[in-house]
């Protein structure tokens, strides 16, 4: 008797948990919101980016759902940490598409994890949304239908570094990067496009310290050995705080050239405070100082009064990190709208050729390989009166189409590739 | 090939430098070894604290001139009593059991301390300033070198000096040293081995709070910390001899000078050095340079 | 005996059908995404199973044995990718190549007495591998890893992990069926007598180190077997496989489970795999609900939850026949 009171227990719960299980989705269908799914490094070096840049989505978006969203539905936005392993993001990609049944993805900013969740993203043809990783690869060789990059890849920033660091006439270089997909990507861009525009350059030696690594000095020691006029940097945003400490302990800086990428952007000086390198090359994707447009202090506004309803405000966005979020986040509204539909087919279609307005003007998708069509800004930071650190003082702006390869030959690499 | 001594020298000292933050690390975790027979993975989370709370530290006194003597001081004493609790709480109940066990709890620590550290401090860039006095150069053999550097290579000389007097000339370090041969033998005498036990991973725990502290202004502070060193020191120790500190200074010394001046000559492996040292004076000598054997 | 012996039978039964009614009673409930995590469960209490031959029973503290999982793993990985080697053949490939790694590292490991250096030396071999898979750019591709690994249709995780879910399944059963019977085997019963006492055993004419040796090599096997089936799940792999932090984790499952109880690892696993899963998905400390819970085992429960469980049945029988 006993034993028949718990079985009917059981079995009627069983059955209500069931019935809860079916009935659920169907009850939320209604007003089930338009779910984004954002892998990303929120823990470690990285995160000084990707906060910055979950703030810029969040932006776009909270904007969009305060207009009333599209039909009714309102975009989420879910994250996960991917604590910058390719193999825990692709664990979240999973969850995200199987458990949390989002309908894009996007991140990341190890560009490791980005092919793994990429290649995921293609087999499930899911869209995903490259906001920070920047290997080429990802839109290039290892390109395919589902993947767009809204921000830019390393061969448009590294070449037009290259183009710019051809003008300063430096002979020998050295080449010190960080052992990872980044860092090797954003190295040979650079030396390809100095060689192109400076013929006769001549690389006196390279070292590829592994990633993480907390000393750089004997590697710096090795490297003024070789006496160059000249060093670029191929750090990604934690080892790059990293190294220009240890250069500035070294008083590196005052020795030779120092060129590296990101430098620019609003967040290193800030996280550098005493130790950021003055008069050095550097550059961005975004300068929350240029072009000192209307467009562009509305932008800084905004997105101060965004992060000053967060409890974080924050007057400087970053290039690197808020200004890809945004722009990320746009080209999906617009493509959801253009198409008038989340359909993933259609929202492709949509975003091939779309042109989205930012701050420093339009940026268009290019249709063929997905990869946004972003300027570069580079420079010589330097000590300028008015502003609270070092920045760029005499802007040289490369349009993407001068340094992104044809469609031609992504087409060539992506053959073979397979 | 032209070999410029001037170079040789300049990687010898960077490597001196490395060597003497190994030093400070292994060293404390040796002596607990040697006193407790556990080999603590935590460690590793004492020196990212020591960072941290320098970090804290020179922001709030950040107006005050010596902000990071302050730090230099407090930090590792506050580290060091964090330590002492740790063993009075939790390392005290497992002392003589498995090997495993010790290992298990100690390496559950780091994942505790890593979220607290990440709960406290959040995940943002942190560095420490350098303290001005010690910010310029000295020339030296035709290289400049920072100031910084010397002040490393010195605070490690004066551990290894006071940990030479500390076990040579007080009551405490005659203890150690007694309870690293025969414990029961302390025990008999009469002496109180669970607070030898306490003031002994203090002290331990202090000199990684210290090599954390020592290191923040030259590197970026991050939650990874932790597991970057550990890894690195437990070689050292293993290398150098289990329990034993002047094992730890020279396997310190040979691996700082092995990873500096490897990369002179070989960088795209000069990681890989390290381990293949390791594996050969395991396989040549397992109880390591100046180790007798503990199983 | 015989009530136990019989309940045992139908422990086990129901465990069979739930296992194999798994993927049907999930589509029907909730997404496929558990019976991913499920598969994932699967590999890890492989490759933990195998380890605990070597940690459990043969009584080492190997602390590189992410270096087999990951050997498996590129092997067939790097077979699939660059060569036209044929499906099976890659797969026996990776657990083949992930032993002769066992033999040379085991050869000069099994030698060592005392769990530290044991530890040290097997670490220092794996993080040796690492670094070569790492910086070996032009054949592994260093840190971009390796994607698009191309899996048989039959077993392809593409419109659904049913199929794989049952390879793997099978896969897993059969190897576990054979580290049963090696564990009980003489040689297995010699492997725990080594632990317990070396000196002994020798003096009665047991070769350890070759025995011990045996016992590396059989669980490299099984382990690169467990990379094999990650690789066929994942379709892409990063040198992340490899790094010491992995071979932490398979200790910690081993300990937290209860190493001196067969199914403990693979209790550890389950236990690990799902925690992490359902904790990431709701807070970002994991890690400190990981470490608290790892020092209740170690205060509490030093013999794990499996040694738990198994001590509480071991009681109840005995009342029973009491």
């Amino acid at each position: 008797m006993r034993i028949g009171t718990k079985w009917t227990v059981v079995a009627l719960s069983s059955l209500v948990a069931i019935a809860i299980c079916i009935a659920t989705p169907a009850c939320v269908l209604a007003e089930k919101p338009i779910k984004v799914g954002l892998i990303d490094s929120y823990t470690g070096g990285a995160a000084a980016f990707t906060k910055p840049a979950l703030n810029g989505w969040k932006m776009v978006i909270e904007e969009f759902n305060s207009k009333g969203g599209f039909k009714g539905r309102k975009i989420e936005i879910v994250t996960r940490d991917d604590k910058f392993k390719p193999d825990e993001a692709l664990s979240h990609a999973r969850e995200l598409l199987l458990k949390e049944n989002v309908d894009f993805l996007a991140g990341t900013t190890n560009s490791g994890a980005c092919l793994a969740v990429s290649e995921f993203a293609k087999q499930k043809k899911k869209l995903l949304m490259v906001h920070m990783a920047r290997s080429e690869r990802i839109t290039e060789a290892k390109g395919h239908q589902y993947v767009f990059r809204g921000s830019p890849s390393a061969d448009i920033e590294g070449s037009a570094g290259g183009a710019f660091a051809a003008t300063t006439q430096f002979k020998k270089w050295y080449i010190l990067g960080e052992d990872y997909e980044y860092g090797h990507s954003i190295a040979d861009n650079f030396w390809k496009g100095l060689v192109r525009n400076q013929p006769g350059v001549e690389k006196v030696g390279e070292a590829w310290p592994k990633l993480q690594e907390t000393d750089y000095t004997p590697y710096l020691t090795a490297m003024m050995a070789k006496k160059p006029d000249a060093v670029y940097i191929a750090f990604g945003a934690s080892g790059m705080v990293t190294i220009m400490k240890q250069a500035k302990l070294f008083g590196l800086t005052e020795k030779v050239a120092v060129f590296a990428f990101s430098l620019a952007d609003s967040a290193f000086p800030r996280a550098l405070k005493d130790s950021m390198p003055v008069d050095v090359y550097g550059g961005s994707n975004y300068l929350w100082y240029y072009p000192d447009s209307p467009g562009n202090k509305t932008f800084v506004k905004n997105y101060l009064d965004f992060t000053e309803k967060l409890g974080e405000p924050d007057p400087y966005p970053s290039g690197i990190g808020a200004f890809s979020g945004y722009c990320c986040a746009k080209f999906l509204i617009e493509a959801i709208l253009k198409a008038d539909s989340v359909e993933t087919e259609k929202v492709v279609k949509a975003l091939e050729g779309l042109a989205i307005d930012t701050p420093i003007g339009k940026i268009v998708m290019r249709g063929c390989d997905h990869q946004a069509e972003t300027p570069s800004f580079w420079g010589k930071i330097v000590k300028v009166e008015g502003f609270p650190f070092p920045v760029v003082k005499d802007v040289v702006m490369t349009p993407a189409d001068k340094n992104m390869p044809t469609c031609a030959e992504v087409m060539e690499l992506r053959k073979g590739d397979k | 090939m032209e070999l410029d001594w001037s170079i040789f020298f300049a990687q010898f000292i960077s490597g001196l430098c490395r060597a003497m933050v190994l030093f400070l690390m292994a060293s404390g975790l040796t002596l607990v070894f040697g006193v407790m027979r556990v080999i603590n993975f935590a460690h590793g989370s004492f020196y990212m604290l020591g960072a941290y709370l320098a970090y804290s530290l020179t922001s709030l006194f950040a107006t005050t001139p010596g902000s990071f003597w302050i730090a230099l001081i407090l930090a590792p004493l506050a580290v060091g009593l964090l330590g002492g609790l740790v063993e009075y709480l939790l390392l005290r109940r497992i002392y003589g059991k498995e090997h495993l066990l010790q290992i298990l709890l100690t390496y559950a620590l780091i994942f505790i301390f890593g979220d607290l550290v990440k709960m406290l401090w959040g995940v943002e860039l942190r560095i420490v300033n350098m303290p001005p006095i010690l910010s310029g150069f000295v020339a030296l053999a035709g290289q400049e070198f920072p100031v910084y550097y010397f002040f490393i290579i010195g605070v490690g000389f004066a551990v290894a000096v006071g940990l030479w007097l500390l076990l040579r000339l007080t009551t405490l370090g005659k203890l150690v040293r007694a309870a690293a041969e025969h414990r029961s033998m302390v025990e008999m005498l009469g002496y109180n081995v669970n607070g030898l036990f306490t003031i002994v991973f203090m002290i331990a725990t202090w000199l990684g709070g210290l090599a954390g502290v020592v290191i923040a202004p030259t590197v970026r502070l991050s939650l990874s910390m932790d597991m970057d060193i550990i890894i690195e020191c437990f070689l050292v120790v293993i290398i150098g001899g289990l329990g034993n500190i002047w094992g730890a200074l020279l396997a310190a010394l040979i691996t700082g000078e092995l990873y500096s001046l490897g990369i002179l000559v070989l960088e795209k492996y000069a990681m890989a050095f390290l381990f293949g040292l390791t594996a050969v004076i395991m396989i040549l000598r397992p109880s390591g340079l100046l180790g007798r054997g503990v199983n | 005996m015989d009530a136990t012996g019989k309940s045992k039978w139908i422990v086990g039964l129901a465990a069979a059908v739930l296992l194999i009614a798994f993927p049907l009673i999930i589509e029907r409930l909730t997404s496929q995404y558990y019976l991913y995590l499920t598969v994932k469960i699967m590999i890890w209490a492989l490759f933990a199973t195998s380890f605990n031959l070597v940690l459990g029973y043969g009584g080492m503290m190997s602390f590189g044995h992410a270096a087999f999982y990951g050997a498996g793993a590129y092997c067939c990985a790097l077979l699939l990718v660059k060569t036209a080697c044929p499906v099976w053949a890659a797969a026996l490939a990776g657990p083949a190549f992930a032993a002769a790694i066992g033999l040379v590292i085991g050869y000069f490991s099994v030698k060592i007495k005392g769990v530290f250096y044991f530890a040290t030396l097997t670490l220092a071999f794996s993080q040796l591998f690492y670094i070569l898979v790492f910086k070996w750019r032009s054949l592994t591709l260093g840190d971009d890893g390796i994607q698009g690994i191309p899996v048989p249709e039959c077993i392809s995780t593409l419109e659904s992990y049913t199929n794989y879910y049952y390879f793997a399944l099978v896969v897993t059963a059969i190897c576990f069926y054979i580290l049963r019977r090696i564990v009980q085997s003489p040689f297995g019963l010699i492997l725990n007598t080594l632990r317990e006492n070396a000196e002994r055993s020798t003096f009665i004419g047991v070769n350890a180190q070759k025995h011990r040796l045996i016992a590396f090599v059989i669980s490299a096997f099984f382990s690169g077997i467990a990379g094999v089936l990650l690789v066929f799940l994942e379709t892409s792999l990063s040198p992340d496989v490899l790094k010491w932090s992995n071979s932490g984790e398979v200790i910690l499952m081993g300990l937290l489970g209860g190493m001196h109880v067969f199914l403990g690892p693979t209790l550890g696993a389950a236990i690990m795999v799902l925690l992490n899963s359902f904790v990431t998905s709701y807070s970002e400390y994991w890690g400190l609900c990981l470490g608290l819970t790892l020092v209740l085992i170690v205060l509490f429960f030093p013999q794990g939850v499996g040694g738990l469980v198994h001590e509480r049945l071991e009681a109840r029988a005995k009342r029973k026949t009491a």
